[in-house]
């Protein structure tokens, strides 16, 4: 199976829908012939021009709403935002208008959008460049939210993401876009709603997200040698959520973290606990516990920001710490 | 009997009101709902009146028409005909001091002491998950000493509590049952393609349905049930699982066992599949053994044990009659034995062997 990055294969997604379906269009900043900043869409102004791969002033709000009007009128674009960021400037159009805009028609009208960015702390990109934000669109009803960890998992989110007619948030974070990974030749796609277990255990389950998902792998391998034997789950989109698969490794388990880089108030810790408290609380054998980022704007230094990230001596402190419940 | 009346309190803040005005007299016959006085309170004044009927009385030494009182303060008596006027007052409720607003501290004075944690309750702690399995094996928590931090009672806990107790000891149950339907129908099953089903096949699907009532029996404890069936390679036992038994029909888990017995029989078992059972079945018919009891290795529950089947007498009516009969054995934690989901697990089997189309419906 070839190995790709994780960017070559959201590319790879992208440039086979775009192929499929001429209705599918790229709006964003720097997207055209220069290719996307995080070479999103490289090679693909030169197969579909400027009208497929429309670069755009600095104006979120404005292409957003466009974007929004086009969607309904039955073409499928797809917003790069760059850094994700940016999208905080359309706000309006994307909670008022996007996401509620199938509910005010009764379903007359559909809104077949792709929301892309990068997520996600890592690289000194300070605080206007390092923002998770998908707890936000979690809590909101109306848009799905795709986080794939994985190559392969970018891939068939994507094409998943492309062929719906609901409002998609694809969020990929800056520090796997160069991660590599086998993804299949052949077509396929990964439905929204269904978590991952990427690795099977019998002491204590992690539930992790993002970048926490390959660094709880490696940590899980690395205490697996003192016999620990640890679950991580990745639920892979936050919206719909995949609780059901949280539920039965935790009945077997009897231990729950959740990993999270991004803050933990009112975010999927919180959310995912209070499930398995409302349905599996006879399954707990110690307190859910989370690991977040640090509840702060994410500060440019480099050490400050690596002390505000969780990173691997985190995920193996609280594992510890938990299995010590 | 007298019935006192005193200065109501008319809102949530209120602590003293002023008594303006008597709208009847001492010695007035009044009725329930008629106004009594008036009180001023907060700047609004209010009518009061009365819930009962009675003469009024107002003692001498009452607060007068425009005397401010305390919340509580008595004001009179409601009396029935031919009753007297209390002679000593009851005591005024309201002996709680008017609070009066605090001084703001300009003086720092030492924090007070922090309020210690609120007292659990009296018992040890115990983890919900411990309760449970606390339960199912039907261990006692309350006197055992928690490994888990603060001193909680965790599952390990209980499970070795279990185990020192003996109560992990392994109880065994044996039945016998009459096989004679299910030895009439199996060559009814053969397929076309397939061969007929062997008889622990079937029984192995009949366990699975049993198991449906009783997942305690079931090591995960749910209705997942992946079955262990020991199957004799030659040259000793292998226990291949067959994964997710409880979704599939007997031919489907015929036609597995089968295949995983072959590839028992050729050494080609994946590490993976003799692991993750959650039931245990052993065949030990085909040797002509009439009956015997199954060890039962951690993380089971329960093992199932299968003796030959063979025609005996057995007496049905008074009568002795040839029938197919076979032992049962079920070996459990002892804890399934004493909350009887063990018997009552056999003896749903045995029922469901006797007459099998019950159990091999789909």
């Amino acid at each position: 199976m070839p190995e790709l990055t994780y960017i070559e294969a959201a590319h790879q997604a992208l440039a086979e829908e775009m192929a499929r379906d001429e209705t599918i269009f790229v709006v964003g900043e720097g997207i055209g012939p220069r290719g996307g900043n995080f070479n999103t869409t490289t090679g693909l102004f030169d197969l579909y021009g400027p009208e497929r791969l429309r670069d755009t002033p600095i104006c979120e709000r404005g292409f957003v709403g466009l974007c929004a009007g086009a969607a309904m009128t039955g073409t499928r674009p797809v917003v790069d935002f760059m850094f994700l960021d940016f999208i905080l400037d359309a706000f309006g159009e994307l909670i008022n208008q996007i996401a509620k805009m199938q509910y005010m028609s009764s379903g007359r009208l559909k809104m077949p959008i792709v929301l892309r960015g990068c997520i996600g702390v890592g690289g000194a990109a300070a605080t206007h460049h390092s923002g998770n934000y998908y707890p936000i669109f979690t809590h909101l009803p109306g848009f799905k939210v795709a986080v794939p960890s994985s190559p392969y998992d970018a891939k068939g989110l994507f094409k998943t993401a492309l062929r719906g007619d609901d409002p998609v948030l694809f969020l990929e974070h800056k520090s796997l876009l160069n991660t590599r990974g086998e993804v299949p030749e052949g077509e396929y796609a990964i439905p929204f709603g269904q978590a991952a277990v990427c690795r099977r255990g019998e002491h204590l389950t992690v539930v992790a997200f993002t970048t926490m998902v390959p660094e709880t792998l490696q940590v899980a391998e690395a205490l697996s040698g003192e016999g620990l034997s640890v679950e991580v789950i990745d639920p892979r989109t936050t919206s719909p959520l995949d609780i059901d698969t949280v539920l039965e490794s935790v009945h077997r388990t009897g231990r729950l973290l959740i990993a999270d880089e991004t803050f933990a108030p009112c975010g999927m810790g919180a959310e995912i606990a209070a499930a398995v408290v409302d349905r599996a609380f006879d399954d707990l054998d110690a307190p859910v516990r989370r690991l977040n980022g640090a509840h702060v704007p994410t500060p440019y230094s480099a050490p400050l920001e690596a002390a505000v990230a969780p990173n691997r001596e985190d995920l193996e402190r609280a594992i510890r710490d938990l299995m010590a419940e | 009997m007298a019935e006192p009346i005193a200065m109501p309190r008319l809102g949530w803040t209120m602590e003293e009101g002023t008594l303006v005005e008597w709208l009847k007299a001492d010695g007035d016959a009044v009725e329930a709902g008629e106004i009594l006085f008036t009180v001023e309170s907060d700047k609004a004044l209010n009518e009061i009146e009365t819930f009962s009927g009675g003469i009024l009385r107002i003692p001498p030494d009452a607060p007068r028409p425009g005397d401010t009182v305390p919340v509580g303060t008595l004001l009179g008596y409601l009396l029935q005909p031919g009753e007297e006027m209390p002679t000593a007052p009851p005591p005024t409720p309201t002996a709680e001091p008017v609070p009066t607003p605090a001084e703001p501290e300009l003086v720092a004075k030492p924090e007070p002491a922090p309020t210690p944690a609120p007292a659990r309750s009296a018992g040890p702690t115990i983890s919900p998950r411990a309760r449970r399995v606390a339960s199912e094996l039907g261990v006692e928590w309350r006197a055992l000493t928690g490994s888990g931090r603060t001193g909680r009672i965790i599952e390990r806990d209980i499970r070795a509590a279990a185990a020192r107790s003996g109560q992990a000891v392994p109880a065994i149950l044996t039945t016998e049952a009459d096989a004679t339907e299910l030895v009439t129908l199996r060559p009814r099953l053969k397929a076309e393609d397939a061969p007929a089903p062997a008889y622990h096949h079937l029984i192995a699907k009949l366990a699975v349905v049993a198991l449906a009532d009783y997942p305690q029996l079931n090591a995960a404890g749910t209705e997942a049930v992946h079955l262990s069936l020991a199957v004799d390679t030659g040259d000793g036992l292998a226990s291949p699982v067959i994964r997710d038994a409880h979704t599939k029909n007997w031919a489907e888990l015929a036609a597995e066992a089968r295949s995983l017995a072959l590839q028992a029989r050729r050494r080609v078992l994946e590490p993976e599949a003799v692991q993750g059972g959650t039931f245990a079945i052993a065949n030990l018919g085909m040797y002509g053994i009439d009956a015997f009891t199954p060890i039962l290795p951690p993380p089971y529950r329960a093992a199932l044990g299968l003796g030959r089947i063979a025609e005996r007498p057995a007496v049905r009516e008074g009568r002795v009659v040839p029938r197919a009969l076979i032992a049962l054995s079920l070996t459990v934690e002892s804890g399934l034995l004493e909350n009887g989901a063990a018997a009552r697990f056999l003896d749903r089997l045995r029922s469901l062997i006797e007459r099998p189309e019950l159990g091999l419906l789909d």
